[in-house]
């Protein structure tokens, strides 16, 4: 063998590609020739270096940000372009009717041919009617196609399933499916299950009631009357409403919980759910992990996070929308942690001036800066699409 | 930074699969410098390799349903890296939406790469194809199969030559 040839089979050597023979020629080689040895020594104290390399290279102090910010932005795209998505099906879908529509005319004009080809009164006259008879047909087939697709879009009756306890269903038909118009009525310790399909569960507790409105796969409407629910919907977007004396609930996503107690007053509180709360007066998003309370006239307490300082969730229990004047700002103030951003938010909006407004900002951007795009003075005077751009910074950092 | 533990890497894991970006951030973070240094070590320009580094997370965090519970979530990251340098070096995208004067398949280096660690440095100084056949084999561990498998225009022997070559620049010896 030549030197060449062993500084060359070396590699495959350390690489652990040589054959027995070839390691023993190599090895006695290098047992009798000290250079290449050294040669060899040399090259696997490179490969153990390479293989624990130590790392040295200094990684930008900006990068984890960027990280940070390309993913808000690309779930901020996913909604908008989500919705996009929904108005360029309908639109497309509303175009491809009036395009077969046309084209059905189209090559059924007898009336235009008839006119050209006959001189004829009697026969134009036939040919308007047969043109008005299929104009007829095709506006009947349009309206039984929708009826009938209306019909197969309805999802009743529900599934219905005791976990524990008793229930009843009034009036009463089967005890394992509920329908429109129909109310579900639970006993002591109970615990019953409506399956809603294609939208999710209702957990409906001890000494409740609901009531259901509506079963279908783009509008399920439910009614709570009395007593508390629990739901979970485990595709975002499930087209449920919860409606109550008080407010109506349209389920964004995730799990809720819905209690309207003995004096008619309404708790909701999302575990890990989204809620659209509308009343007579207003409208809120209430975001994960965040509790609400509607009084039963109907006046809105702030959003409080479940894990809220005790003694400040107790202020804040005392305070609503329609309150005047709150005296309480500065113990807010003073209390709130980064927990409470969709708070202080809410208390933005809530108070009456600039003035009050101040220095909640300047507590909340204590905790979440501004991003870009959304500015104090927009903030201040309560730029509507700046306060939800930064309700949605902060719900998704929480 | 000390080595996390498994346990709680998991339950990181665990919440960002649910959709928890910053728990998804927590385990950016903890993988950060590691997978920036490989990226930097084969792209060599500081700007390249934080594109290229951020696209990796990026793509961590649409395939993290992918994730096996009996893998290391550094060996799945560094698959991932590997995967986009290769394509940066092939398509250089993210070289043209840095520097959108340079010429497109050039591969000069305008902001190096900063290390305070000898070795790193000379690795960093070989040119551009040696320096990631030498990063892909020597120090990440993939075999030469794999690595023909990234480069359509290299053959196995030609890749262990460039391998022999790059060795032997590296140790000071010289080999034919």
């Amino acid at each position: 063998m030549t030197r060449d040839e062993v500084r060359n089979m070396m590699h495959d050597y350390v690489d652990g590609l040589l054959s027995a023979d070839d390691k023993s020629r190599v090895d006695s080689y290098l047992e009798e020739y000290t250079d290449v040895a050294g040669e060899y020594e040399l090259l696997k104290k490179l490969l153990n270096k390479a293989a624990s390399l130590p790392i040295g290279i200094k990684t930008p102090e900006t990068l984890l940000g960027k990280i940070s910010d390309e993913l808000l932005s690309k779930s901020l795209e996913k909604i908008e372009e989500d919705k996009q998505k929904k108005l360029r099906q309908l639109t497309e879908n509303t175009e491809a009717v009036g395009e077969k529509r046309k084209k059905f005319l189209k090559t059924h004009d007898f009336n235009r041919d008839a006119d050209k080809t006959s001189s004829n009164d009697v026969q134009n006259k036939k040919v308007k009617s047969v043109n008005l008879w299929i104009t007829l047909v095709v506006m009947l087939t349009i309206v039984g196609a929708y009826l009938l697709y209306d019909f197969l879009n309805t999802n009743l009756p529900w599934q219905v399933k005791s976990n524990y306890g008793g229930y009843t269903i009034v009036p009463v038909s089967s005890l394992t499916e509920i329908d429109a118009d129909q109310t579900l009525n639970t006993y002591d310790s109970t615990n019953v299950s409506v399956f809603i399909p294609n939208a999710g569960r209702i957990d409906v507790r001890s000494f409740s009631s609901i009531k259901v409105i509506k079963g279908k796969d783009s509008d399920n409407v439910i009614s709570l009357l009395s007593g508390k629910i629990y739901g979970n919907c485990k595709i975002d977007d499930p087209r449920l409403t919860i409606k109550t004396n008080t407010a109506d609930i349209e389920v964004v996503a995730g799990k809720f919980t819905a209690e309207i107690n003995d004096y008619g007053d309404l708790y909701i509180v999302t575990n890990n759910g989204k809620l659209k709360i509308t009343t007579q007066n207003r409208e809120l998003v209430l975001v994960k992990d965040h509790r609400c309370k509607i009084s039963s006239s109907g006046i809105v307490g702030i959003p409080i996070h479940i894990k809220t300082n005790h003694q400040l969730a107790e202020i804040l229990e005392q305070i609503n929308y329609d309150d005047k004047k709150v005296n309480s700002y500065d113990l807010i103030l003073q209390l709130s942690s980064p927990v409470d951003g969709i708070t202080l938010l809410h208390l933005i909006m809530k108070a009456k001036s600039e003035e009050e407004r101040l220095p909640l900002f300047e507590k909340l951007n204590e905790f979440y800066p501004l991003v870009p795009g959304i500015t104090k003075e927009g903030i201040l005077n309560l730029d509507k699409d700046m306060l939800d751009e930064w309700q949605r910074d902060i719900e998704w950092q929480l | 930074m000390p080595e996390p533990n498994v346990t709680y890497i998991k339950y990181l894991i665990g919440l960002s699969q649910k959709g928890r970006k910053n728990s998804f951030l927590e385990l950016c973070e903890l993988n950060l410098n590691k997978v920036f240094a490989i990226c930097g070590l084969c792209l060599g320009d500081v700007k390249i390799a934080e594109e290229v580094a951020k696209d990796v997370f990026l793509s961590a965090w649409h395939n993290l349903k992918f994730v096996r519970e009996d893998t290391s979530v550094n060996s799945w990251l560094r698959g991932i890296a590997v995967f986009e340098i290769m394509e940066e070096l092939r398509t250089r995208e993210r070289r043209q939406r840095v520097y959108p004067n340079a010429k497109k398949f050039d591969s000069t280096v305008y902001n190096r790469v900063h290390t305070n660690n000898q070795f790193e440095s000379t690795i960093l100084e070989l040119p551009e194809l040696e320096r990631t056949i030498f990063v892909l084999h020597d120090v990440e561990g993939y075999d030469f199969d794999e690595i023909a498998g990234f480069f359509d225009d290299l053959s196995i022997d030609e890749i262990k030559k460039i391998i022999r070559t790059t060795r032997a620049s590296l140790v000071g010896i010289d080999i034919q």
